[in-house]
Parts: C-alpha cells; structure tokens; sequence
C-alpha cells in the first residue's frame, strides 16, 4: 500500500488530502459548531458582559470594572461566600483525601467478598446530589434525625442543630461530602494496584513494618493520582453548589454560613437577573481554579513521585 | 486498493446512513396517531382555533389541573365562546427556582417573541417595567374607563408604581394576620375573648403558651420569623417607611423598622435561637403543618390558611384571627398584601387583543369568580364585596385589612430587596448582626442598585 500511495501522482495526493480534510471538517461540523456556538461565544460573551449591567431584558449596559470593584469594595456576602467556600475546600479536601486513601488502603487488602465492600463504598456516588442533600437534611435534622437519636441513645449527648446552627453548618456539609468520596476511592484503588509488589518485597526484607511499608512505600507511589485526586477536588470545591442549594433552598441559610461561592453567582444570575455581575464572579472563580491548580502543579514537582524518573 | 479510497466509500456510507437517520428524526411524529393521555391533560396543547379568529397565547405560572388552573381555563373559555374575534391559548409555564417569574418568558421578551397575555406576579411589575419589558397599558385602560379607584390602594400602587403608568391590572390578593389556637390559649388561662391588641401584651401571650417537656420545647407561643413573619410584616406594623418617595431613596434602617427586627430578635434572645432553630426544623408542611400540630400556638400568617390548612386538614381545631398587633406607641394596624395581575408583555404582537382578554379576565364578574374558586381575595373594591368572601368570620378579618393594607414598595429593585431583607432576618434573628447593622447595609446595598434605575 505504501508503494501504491507514493507512485500516486503529487498533485492527485494532495488533493485527495485536501478531500480527506474537507470530508473530515464536515463530518467534525455539529462538534465544531456546538463548540463555537455553544462553548467558544458563550465564554467569551460572559467576559464582555462582566464589564457590562446586563439584565437579559435589555442589552448591556457598558460599565467598566464597576462590577468587579464593586464585588471587592461593597459586597460583604462576596467576601462571606468566598470564606465558605474556601473553609470548605481547607477541609473537606485534606479530610477527603485521608479518608479516601484510608479506605482504598482498607479496600485493597486481599479479604474475602472484598468487591462487595467495594461496591457498598461506591454507592454512595450513584445517589444524585438532590437526593443526597435531602437525604442528609433527614440525618441530620436535630429532631427526627437518626444521628441525633443515636447520639442521645449511646452517649446520651444532646446533638447540635447541625444545619441549622451557623457554628455547625459548615461542618455538616463537609461530613456529607466525606460520604461522597467513593469517586476518590476507586481512583486510588487503582493506583494502589499499580504499585509493584517487589517494592514491598524490598521493604519487608529490610525490616519495615506495615506503617512504614504504607509511608515510604504506598504514598510516594501514589501521589501522582493524589495530585490528580486533589486538582479535581480543588475544583469541585470551588463550584460547590448542588447539595447546599438542596439543604438551603438557594439562600444559605442559616445565617448566610451555607452561602457558596457558586450559589452566590447562581443568585446574582438567574435570582437578580444581574448577569453581568455573575459574569466577573464566574471569571474570578475561573481565574481562581487556574492559579490554584498552577500552584499545585508547580509545587507538585516536590513531592509527586513519578516511578522510574 | 488504496486505503484512501476503502475509506472515502466508507464516510460516503456513513454520510448516507447519518442523513437517513436525521431525516427519520425531521419528520413529524406520526400526526395520525391520537394524542396521548398527557397531551389532553397539558393546557399547552394548541386548541384548534375557528376560522378567522386571531390566536393569541396567555402564559400562565398554574400548575394544570390545579383549582387555579382550571378556574382560570374557564375564564378563557368563557372568553373564547363569546369573543367572535379572538381565541386565546392557555400555556402553562412555570415560574423558575426562587423567583416569581418564568425564565421562558424572560428569554421569550428578551427574544421578541412574547406572549400577548401572561400572568405575573404585581410585586415584580415594577422592575420589569424599568426594564422595558411590559407594555405600558396606561391609555387603553382611560378608554375602557379602568381606574385607580376601582382597586385597592395597595394593588393599584404596585401595579402602576414605575413612572406612574399603569403597566398590569391587578387580580388577586392575600394579606396577612395572626392565628390563635384557642386551645392553647385556653390552657394558658388567657381570655380568648379580650385577645392582645398591643404588642407587650402579645408578647405575654406568647410567653404563657411556651410549653416545655423537661429541657424540651413543645410548643412556641409564637416565633416571628415562622411562615409570613418578614421583615415588611412588621416593619409596617411598627409603622416603618420602606421607601423615601421624596427623595427616591431606599430607607431600609428607618428606626422604625430597626425597632421591629430588635423586637424579632428579642425571640431568639430570650427563647434562644439554637432551641427555636432545632425546634422548627422538625415543622412539616400541609397536614404535619405546626399551627395545626400545636408546634405553634400563634402564628402570623396569610388568609390561604384558612382554606388550604384549617378547612383542609384541621376542620375541628378552634382558632382565631386576628390583625397583628403593634406597639402602642408608634405602631399601626397593618398588614401586607401581595398577589398577581396580568400583563402585556413588550413586543407583543397583538396588545388590542391581548387588552380585550386581559381586561375581560379582570373585571369584576371573572374576578370574584376566580377568587371564590380559589379562595384568594379580589382586588377590586367592587369585587370583594361580594358576601361570600365574608362567610368564615375570619376570612372576613382580612376582608376587613384590605383598605389599608400596604404593598411592598413598588421599585424597579424589588427582587433584590426583598432578598436582601429575607437575608437580614436570618442574620438577625441569629444574631450574627444587630439590626442596626444589617438593615444598614441593606439600605446601602439596595440604594446602590437603584442607582441603575436613577440616571
């Protein structure tokens, strides 16, 4: 064949090139054009709007950096939301990520009926997030709740309001998103499984114990997908939103201390009709997600381990 | 064989096989067949139109098949049957998350291709009216001889409240007031027959009815911020001012109002809030609802309870109402009133048609006709003095609120007051801020906003 193509005149390849290009352009046309419809004007739109008073109603209204100003002069549930969000990330990510690979540790030992627990740790994930918040609003509601009534019937303590006191509210909705790390865990999993086994071999000639096998040994050779675990996770935190707006309806009760970054925009947006002003809230979260993600590659260099390198 | 060619008569296969399938998926779904269960039950369904007659849509928020929905289709219908020259399509959309407004009618306006007709919530007429969004009904209402004074004050205010034109006529209404469960009161040893007409003695009442069970509360006397308890409910009763028409200012921190929400937080002080917060979240809603559970022995609430709650699901439970009580220096008889009206949307086709139906819809016939139905409250004058709106005794309390129930204030920011004040309660009552503080920032937050509109 290859002889065949190269006796082909020039000319004639390249046409039948240019075909093949213009063939595959076209068969490429609705992902091309949904891209640039949907995707490409959309993104840039929101950073021309961002600069605009935009209401949908009308057209907008060129405003300078009003909105962005405003956001970090006068706008103290800006700064509440951004708090949130970032108490969320500080917790629930380093909590999920020991939580994660605890489990996946736990789920990669070589038990019988493993695959079961495997599959109940994964369910979790399957539930929609609607449903998850409800779910939690029921567990942790301070009346009915089971965690409450459990509490009182062990260790007869008298559980807080959970979501509905300021102090604990925060908290509460990192335990559900610990409930939801099964995600993580099967990442893990399959990281633990691509550490080789003569490291530990190695290891345990030399005299390690189980601790220390996991500490120098299983970490440094899973943190390639600890960094994948963490970036995505990073990510996901900054759009916080389903389960709160499901437990808050949207407000951020109680005391604005469930008010997320995302639900903020998602109230400027399509609550107070300011899509100009969700439009700089969604660029600065854009911008937020690409530093902090650079940050973490950059300073990922130290302490991820890439074997063989 | 060249590959390049294997491959050119394989896309050529592709090609024709994705056209056949687009094609299959362009034709019209089976026309013949007959209409599925859903489709009858969906007043979207285009009604086959006489000929000659004009086809207009009216978009509407009702839920089909609900009381409202169906009470409102026989209205059109009614229409339909005596106009000779238009035919109105009843569709049903939904209003979107915790808004009062439908974003298909947002995008709808926003596209120019509205409506002629929609249903719309009066409080947000205002804004959208700022927007240029509604059709300004102001002369065809002076023709057809349509009035300030044939409404309530309130309504007629909401309804014309951006620039002084009229931009909807108003329909329904509810107001609010308390509910007393005789029951409760009577096992407090209070004399349901002198009930509290000032606030410190209201306050003595809620304090008696307070039930514990060891450390746990039972009953609330009464929780301000439950059900209808806003801050507009009482900063009217405290005879706060919302708006400076003068000077076009929000004035949000009026003493006034700040007095209510120290009277709101003043509850969360002296009941705790953490008790009261873990108490409420265990309230249900219809037949669980806690004023008919006793979790709340009063309650400040809208007329709709009556018939959707008591009558409903509790039509043993002895109860009273009566109009929320105020301080007695200061304070005033109050009570705010909301509702709906019908609207023209900007860029309508046919607004001459879209007027007749919309001023059919509202007169004074449909009107109690629709209320009666659905147990809501007319807002023309007229209309509500219709007896059958009086046959409860209580619901004759709130008959009797409407002449000087206020509106909130008509301003082309409504929305984003309205969220704001429900944001300062929450941040109030838990005491995260003084009530100085919150409404001082609301007013600050809420005037920068009105700026938009000012220039």
């Amino acid at each position: 064949m290859m002889a065949e193509a190269s006796a082909l005149p020039r000319r004639l390849l390249r046409t039948q090139r240019q075909r093949n290009v213009v063939n595959g352009l076209l068969f490429a046309a609705p992902w091309i054009l949904g891209l640039l419809l949907f995707y490409v004007y959309p993104i840039f739109s929101s950073l021309y709007y961002s600069f605009c008073d935009y209401s949908i109603l009308q057209a907008p209204k060129w405003a300078g950096v009003r909105n962005y100003l405003t956001l970090f002069t006068n706008d103290e549930k800006f700064i509440k939301s951004i708090y949130n969000t970032l108490y969320y990330a500080f917790f629930a990510l380093p909590l999920g990520l020991v939580w994660g690979v605890g489990i996946a540790l736990l789920l990669n030992m070589k038990v019988k009926g493993v695959s079961i627990y495997r599959t109940i740790y994964f369910l979790p994930v399957l539930v929609p997030d609607v449903a998850l918040g409800i779910l939690w609003l029921w567990v942790f509601n301070p009346q009915l709740g089971i965690l409450n009534a459990l509490l009182w019937k062990w260790f007869h303590i008298v559980g807080p309001g959970w979501l509905s006191d300021p102090a604990w509210a925060k908290p509460s909705v990192i335990i559900i998103s610990l409930w939801g790390v099964g995600q993580a865990v099967v990442i893990y999993l399959a990281g633990l499984q691509d550490v080789p086994q003569e490291l530990y071999d190695a290891a345990e000639v030399d005299g390690a114990n189980a601790w220390q096998r996991i500490r120098h040994v299983t970490i440094p050779m899973i943190t390639p997908v600890i960094l994948f675990n963490l970036i995505i996770g990073l990510i996901g935190a900054f759009q916080y939103f389903t389960t709160a707006y499901v437990i808050t309806t949207g407000d951020g009760r109680p005391a604005l201390s469930l008010m997320f970054y995302a639900m903020y925009l998602y109230q400027n947006a399509f609550v107070l009709y300011k899509m100009g002003y969700a439009s700089a809230m969604a660029w600065l979260l854009f911008l937020a997600a690409v530093v902090s993600s650079y940050a973490l590659f950059r300073s990922s260099a130290r302490w991820v381990y890439y074997g063989g390198q | 064989m060249s590959k390049a060619i294997t491959r050119r008569a394989l896309l050529r296969q592709a090609a024709a096989t994705t056209g056949v399938v687009v094609l299959m998926a362009c034709q019209p779904a089976k026309p013949a067949e007959k209409p599925t269960a859903e489709v009858v039950q969906q007043p979207t369904a285009a009604q086959p139109a006489p000929a000659g007659k004009l086809v207009i849509d009216f978009w509407d928020p009702s839920t089909p098949e609900s009381a409202w929905a169906k009470s409102k289709k026989a209205i059109l219908d009614d229409f339909n049957a005596k106009s000779e020259k238009i035919q109105v399509n009843m569709v049903f959309k939904p209003t979107t998350g915790q808004t009062q407004m439908s974003e298909a009618l947002l995008t709808a306006i926003a596209g120019g291709t509205p409506p002629d007709s929609a249903y719309f919530d009066r409080f947000i007429v205002p804004t959208w009216a700022a927007e240029n969004s509604l059709t300004d009904l102001t002369e065809l209402a002076n023709a057809a001889g349509i009035k300030a004074e044939d409404y309530f004050p309130f309504a007629w205010k909401e309804a014309s409240g951006w620039k002084g034109r009229l931009w909807a006529l108003p329909h329904d209404t509810d107001d609010r007031a308390v509910y007393i469960n005789v029951e409760k009161a009577q096992k407090a040893g209070l004399d349901i027959n002198n009930p509290p007409k000032y606030i410190d003695e209201f306050d003595q009442w809620a304090e008696a009815m307070f039930e514990y069970e060891g450390p746990r509360l039972i009953t609330a006397g009464f929780i301000p911020w439950a059900q209808q308890g806003w801050i507009y409910s009482y900063g009217f009763s405290w005879n706060g001012k919302f708006f400076d028409e003068e000077k076009q200012q929000v004035t949000a921190n009026d003493p006034r109002i700040v007095a209510a929400c120290e009277w709101m937080a003043s509850y969360s002080k002296k009941y705790d809030i953490a008790t009261i917060d873990s108490f409420s979240q265990a309230f249900g809603q219809e037949a669980q609802e806690p004023f008919v559970m006793g979790q709340l022995a009063m309650t400040y609430d809208g007329d709709w309870r009556i018939a959707s709650v008591q009558e409903r699901y509790a039509p043993d439970m002895e109860y009273i109402v009566i109009p929320m009580p105020y301080p007695k220096d200061g304070g005033r008889v109050a009570t705010w009133a909301g509702g709906w009206s019908l609207v023209i949307p900007r860029g309508a086709k046919n607004v001459d048609a879209g007027w007749e139906f919309i001023s059919f819809f509202t007169n004074v016939d449909n009107m109690v006709k629709f209320c009666v139905e659905t147990s809501h409250i007319p807002t023309r004058t007229e209309s509500a003095k219709d007896p059958r709106f009086r046959e409860n005794k209580w619901h004759a309390v709130f008959m009797d609120l409407l002449p000087i129930a206020d509106a909130r204030p008509p301003l082309p920011i409504g929305q984003f007051l309205w969220t704001a004040l429900a944001e300062a309660r929450d941040l109030i009552v838990h005491l995260t801020k003084t009530p100085q503080e919150a409404l001082d920032d609301v007013t600050k937050r809420a005037n920068e906003e009105m700026k938009k509109y000012q220039s």
